[in-house]
């Protein structure tokens, strides 16, 4: 199985209502090189954009309850193979009251917007045509149906300020959506995992940058899950490049 | 120090002084009265070019050059191997620090001394000369001319001891590969350095036999007693850093 997604230029219309990132945005790639590839090739490239440009952010910027790590590249064990892990990991809160869920509310601190990681994101509705280069994602399908707390398609607003809750929708999309290679499937991820959730405590340092109320901090609980995967990329010398390796065991 | 150096179509080796004073007169680089530079065009040097080599510091000429003369010299050994010299590329190893990849290169040979003499060399070439390695065969469109000579390509250039690029570079290699392993700086918290190791190993005996020295070369096994066989390794780890563009390089910077 493949990720959803679609390659679309600002002739082509999407097939679904779907948020849209342009080619410039995704860190490492561009337009020549999305799209020419497709499948495996494609879901590898992009995923490895998207990462890389969220790693960008979320190493320069405290994001209140996410984080990202990407930890020293690895030997793929040969020449020139290199295996390259990214690790997503959302802190979510749970109203032992009333069942609800979702991102730590925020005050002012801590925001995160589409925009703030992919400033030239757009909306793109079905059968509308985008107007830079780029890929699209469903957006009921995967974003909003993975994160309770993300807005409906017609409610997001690109120019809100926090949207912490389709990064985590996101996220899980790209995770749940990509194939690890095997013998019979082709590709550039040797690896994904996803945690058990945890409870975890939280600080009031953390909490008081929170908009919960010290009232309310009694009846929380707070839920920790990471997913991972790990890319591998063949170094090019012809060129001092690197790409994906989409390739079989 | 300069090891290789930029040249353009205009100018001569002989020109620019700087790399000629210096290496003539360092002893580890003997020159035996030949004056001749070995130039190779940037279309021989995967990864490097003239933009990004002609504003280049000395420092990153030396090391980006070489692992440029390295890969294309790893290219061609690994698809036709020599006799008594090799030169190895090591797996791509984790990083100490993010984006960081480090990979080693070594060169290896072995030799013979001859006892009499007292003076060691390569195994001979067998008559149907399997095992040769010649500079054309890494860099076809390299060229060596004398100090006075325009090059026809501009390139990066290295003083050699061979008379054209069509002769047996064997032993040229291992001394080109030994000449940077002996003048690179390593890294320090001083100078930054993309190379962080320069490993060596003791030279240890070789026993001589039909597989590794006999059928392989042209030496005459009646004469094995005067002959002691050994073999040696020199290597240079360099680091690597991955860009976020897609691209990488060689990390020049301190410890």
């Amino acid at each position: 199985m493949t990720l959803p997604i679609e390659y679309l230029t600002t002739t082509d219309s999407a097939s679904a209502d779907s948020l849209f990132l342009t080619s410039s945005d995704l860190k490492g790639q561009d337009d020549a090189e999305l799209s020419s590839n497709t499948g495996q090739e494609l879901d590898a490239r992009v995923v490895w954009g998207f990462m890389e440009s969220l790693y960008d952010y979320f190493s320069a910027n405290d994001v209140l309850g996410m984080s990202m790590t990407r930890p020293n590249p690895a030997s793929g064990g040969s020449t020139y193979l290199v295996n390259q892990q990214y690790s997503f990991t959302f802190t979510q809160y749970l109203d032992i009251r009333d069942g609800s869920h979702g991102a730590l509310p925020s005050g002012s601190f801590g925001l995160v917007s589409i925009t703030d990681v992919f400033p030239n994101a757009e909306k793109v509705s079905s059968g509308a045509s985008p107007s830079n280069s780029g890929v699209a994602m469903p957006y009921s399908s995967t974003i909003a149906a993975l994160s309770s707390n993300a807005p409906d398609f017609a409610s997001l607003d690109l120019s809100a300020a926090d949207h912490r809750s389709v990064f985590v929708g996101l996220a899980i999309a790209l995770f749940e959506g990509i194939d690890t290679r095997t013998g019979t499937i082709s590709s550039a991820f040797v690896n994904k995992a996803r945690n058990n959730p945890r409870g975890i405590g939280i600080g009031n340092a953390t909490l008081n940058n929170s908009s919960l109320g010290t009232g309310d901090r009694p009846y929380l609980g707070f839920i920790q899950q990471t997913v991972s995967s790990t890319l591998q990329w063949m170094l090019d010398i012809s060129n001092n490049s690197f790409e994906v390796n989409v390739t079989t065991t | 120090m300069q090891l290789l150096r930029y040249i353009t179509t205009t100018e001569t080796p002989g020109g620019q002084a700087t790399l000629s004073s210096i290496s003539k007169s360092t002893p580890i680089w003997d020159y035996s009265g030949s004056e001749s530079a070995l130039v190779i065009p940037f279309s021989d040097l995967p990864g490097i070019d003239s933009a990004e080599i002609s504003g280049a510091t000395e420092k990153e000429i030396n090391q980006k050059g070489l692992l440029a003369i390295l890969s294309s010299i790893h290219n061609e050994l690994s698809s036709s191997a020599a006799l008594s010299v090799s030169l190895s590329r090591s797996n791509v190893a984790a990083g100490v620090s993010p984006s960081t990849l480090r990979q080693t290169f070594s060169c290896g040979a072995t030799f013979y001394m001859h006892n009499i003499e007292a003076l060691a060399y390569l195994l001979p070439l067998p008559t149907d000369n399997i095992g040769s390695f010649v500079l054309a065969d890494a860099f076809p469109n390299s060229e060596v001319i004398s100090e006075s000579q325009n090059p026809s390509a501009e390139g990066i250039w290295v003083r050699t001891q061979l008379s054209s690029i069509s002769v047996d570079a064997r032993r040229e290699l291992w001394r080109i590969f030994n000449f940077f392993y002996m003048n690179l700086i390593s890294r320090s918290s001083d100078l930054s350095s993309a190379i962080v190791g320069k490993p060596s190993v003791t030279p240890s005996g070789v026993t001589p036999t039909e597989d590794n020295v006999w059928s392989i070369s042209s030496l005459n096994e009646n004469m094995a007693q005067a002959y002691s066989f050994f073999q040696v390794s020199k290597s240079i780890n360099f680091e690597y850093i991955l860009e976020n563009d897609g691209t990488w390089d060689l990390n020049i910077t301190t410890s």
